[in-house]
């Protein structure tokens, strides 16, 4: 393994010697070709040529997509495997599989949301040759299904009943109780081959995933451990592209490393965990290079425990709210990187709300809100109510720099109001255990993805049944409890019409903000970066990660 | 002298039997659990979570964990990674060869280096190449094996 690294290949197989002109040269005469024939899209990767390297810094490890996965194996699992659906950057959901997405417009769910009809692709062969049919969807579906095998997510699919094989490209099933965030579910759920896992005798053997198999743009070729994973264009992908040969996942394990190898050109891509805040500005002036901040579905907040008898008023929290200086955490802090928010939702989902109220930094509010709703100052300056004082402690992960001078900002802001906060920060496996699932903290600093992939169903985080400290069971870690809110939820999980499902859900938003359990922040973003001439890149806040189109990059 | 062999080799059976309890239950001190790297994956809820804990059998009572995997540890089923469900007998493998060659080559030069410093320190005893040489070792044998190796990633493989 100690020699066999990727340079090493490139140099014995001489493409080291060609200058980034010549290459670049070689494919433009193609891309030219290409451009012409970009209507037909069987042209266009009827040969395609050269390579990609991506670069991330976590290693992709798991190639059986129903297993379970971190987001860095999603990666893998677009470029391999297909979905009946995809879902693009803008929440809209492409047929990949299926011929085209079921809704209750074209009859393919009825009425009453429950009865399914999907429509396959005709055509599509797996990477070995074997034709892709409705045995293999619903044998997916089956094995997720099956108590015995360890499936990464079950649900919305244990709702399936009754499927029925119409025809090779026609599957039929019953959904026990309308779900509707199951057509978001489905479009992360990949199709795997039935002619090659029916013949394990054990459901969990991971023979399948040295060797997988699938629909994908791109074939399995090989892999060393650690190192590198290859991947060779499937000339036969149903869909666009692939434009190149070879596509190799390089980890990295060190994101110093990472960078220095997307400077000197070793990679073409940095992807996952992306270029660190500090460099951004530095980076923005490589030349031969693009780089960008991604948006990601990660909400950064203050968490409030509404079980603390400090918390329960509004007024406080409003006050809280008014005191936090946001522009000035991402702009001191953060480098200017991450977008300020009012939602929990990303401003990329379909479901966001863009009209909710604007927060605006202002002491005088804070106070204002503050003396009317009788809170006085006390002796020392912290304000006390009903022998309670207005303090309590914010916590999140210890050695967590940044986030620490964050609190600290936060910490004399509120004082001015008033309020006294102590930081204490614990390591992770402390601070996100029973501390924060059984609701033991007074208040935190933490990131969360509300959604559920592309669907904006929050029932896990808003609902009064979700507290795991009341007896409930879920992530609603700040005790919330609105009735409204719990009315939405269940209308918007049982109402299948994806625009009603987005006004429901812009609704909950509203009192969400009014109420806040959660002092927004911003939405995360990342810096990812490109090789110059590198085309098709599109950031998807919907896909775990940003390999999800990679059969539309091309060389220019 | 075999009663002594008999009485010795039944300690170390009991003293490894005694390691592993502890090396095993060390691990559940840590909290989080392996399951602890999927919790933030987008997509994830509590309720899947439980289910998976639940199937891989990590919500039972330690000691029945134990016992599984020490009865299987011995009959050679080391099981599979959390991580990316590969047995865990293939996961060790695959690194064994470049293992081996590492510990190979650096005792071969070890011991070829050092074998003849100290032969030169001896025969030339006080003198500064034997002063140096002892200093020398002294700081080797000092300075943390992890953190060296670290920095000289750091220096030699960018």
């Amino acid at each position: 393994m100690t020699d066999f690294s990727l340079k090493d290949m490139i140099r014995s197989h001489g493409l080291e010697l060609l200058s980034r002109r010549g290459f670049l040269s070689m494919s433009a005469a193609f891309a030219a070709a290409a451009v012409v024939g970009a209507e037909n899209a069987r042209a266009a990767n009827a040969s395609p040529k050269g390579q990609i390297i991506i670069g991330l810094s976590q290693e992709p490890v798991n190639f059986h997509p129903l297993m379970l996965a971190i987001e860095v194996d999603q990666g893998v699992h677009w470029n391999l495997f297909s979905p009946l659906w995809g879902v693009n950057e803008k929440g809209e959901f492409t047929p990949q599989l299926a011929a085209e997405v079921p809704t209750i417009e074209n009859g393919g769910i009825s009425a009453d949301g429950l009865n399914w009809k999907i429509k396959l692709r005709p055509g599509v062969k797996w990477h070995d040759g074997a034709p892709f049919t409705a045995e293999d969807v619903k044998f997916s579906l089956d094995l997720l299904n099956n108590k015995d095998f360890k499936a990464n997510r079950r649900a919305g699919h244990e709702l399936v009943r009754d499927i029925k094989i119409v025809s090779p490209t026609e599957i039929t099933w019953r959904m026990e109780k309308v779900y509707a965030p199951y057509v978001s579910i489905l479009s992360w759920t990949f199709i795997v081959p039935k002619h090659i896992l029916e013949k394990q005798t054990d459901v969990n053997s991971s023979a399948f995933a040295a060797n997988p198999i699938g629909t994908g743009p791109f074939k399995w070729d090989s892999r060393v451990p650690g190192d590198h994973i290859t991947l060779k264009a499937n000339r036969e992908f149903f869909g666009e592209g692939p434009y190149v040969d070879t596509l190799v996942f390089k980890y990295i394990p060190d994101m110093t490393m990472l960078y220095t190898q997307f400077q000197t050109g070793e990679i073409d891509y940095l992807g996952i965990q992306g270029i660190t805040p500090d460099h951004y500005q530095e980076a923005k002036k490589l030349a031969d290079r693009v780089v960008m901040p991604v948006a990601l579905p990660f909400i950064e907040n203050i968490a409030f425990n509404l079980g603390k008898p400090v918390f329960k008023e509004k007024a406080v929290r409003e006050a809280l709210y008014y005191a936090m200086d946001k522009q000035a955490i991402i702009d001191a802090i953060y480098y200017g990187l991450p977008r300020p928010t009012e939602s929990y939702l990303p401003y990329e989902a379909a479901a966001f709300n863009p009209d909710l109220p604007k927060q605006s930094y202002d002491i005088a509010k804070a106070k204002k809100s503050l003396d009317d709703a009788g809170w006085v100052p006390g002796s020392d300056g912290i304000r006390v109510k009903n022998g309670v004082r207005l303090a309590f402690v914010n916590s999140t992960t210890a050695g967590n720099h940044v986030r620490e001078q964050a609190q600290q900002l936060l910490q004399q802001s509120w004082k001015e109001i008033g309020a006294e906060m102590t930081i204490q920060n614990f390591p992770p496996a402390v601070m996100w255990g029973d501390n924060w699932m059984q609701s033991k903290f007074d208040s935190a600093m933490v990131g969360i993805g509300f959604m559920i992939g592309p669907d904006a169903d929050t029932t896990d985080y808003f609902s009064s049944r979700s507290i795991n400290a009341q007896g409930g069971s879920g992530q609603n870690t700040t005790q919330y409890v609105n009735p409204e809110v719990d009315k939405l939820l269940g209308e918007g999980s049982a109402t299948v019409d994806q625009k009603k499902r987005n006004e429901i859900y812009k609704k909950q938003q509203e009192i969400v903000r009014a109420d806040l359990p959660y002092l927004p922040i911003f939405q995360y973003a990342m810096v990812e970066g490109v090789k110059k001439g590198l085309l098709g890149f599109k950031s998807n806040v919907n896909t775990q990660e940003n390999c999800w189109n990679v059969n539309e990059w091309k060389w220019s | 002298m075999l009663r002594f062999l008999i009485q010795r080799s039944l300690q170390n059976v009991v003293l490894l039997w005694l390691v592993s309890m502890i090396g095993f239950g060390v691990l559940f001190l840590a909290p989080g659990g392996p399951l602890a790297q999927f919790a933030l994956v987008p997509g994830m809820s509590r309720a899947e979570l439980l289910r998976i804990a639940e199937q891989m059998g990590l919500n039972r009572p330690i000691p029945a964990q134990y016992w599984e995997w020490f009865t299987r540890l011995l009959s050679g089923d080391w099981g599979h990674s959390y991580r990316d469900g590969q047995p865990v007998l293939w996961i060790i493998g695959s690194h064994l060869g470049a293992t081996l060659e590492l510990m190979v080559v650096s005792a071969t030069v070890a011991v070829a280096v050092g074998m003849w410093v100290g032969v030169l320190g001896a025969i030339r005893r006080y003198s500064v190449f034997d002063y140096l040489a002892t200093i020398g070792a002294m700081i080797a044998l000092s300075i943390p094996t992890f953190w060296f190796g670290l920095v000289t990633i750091y220096v030699f493989s960018v």
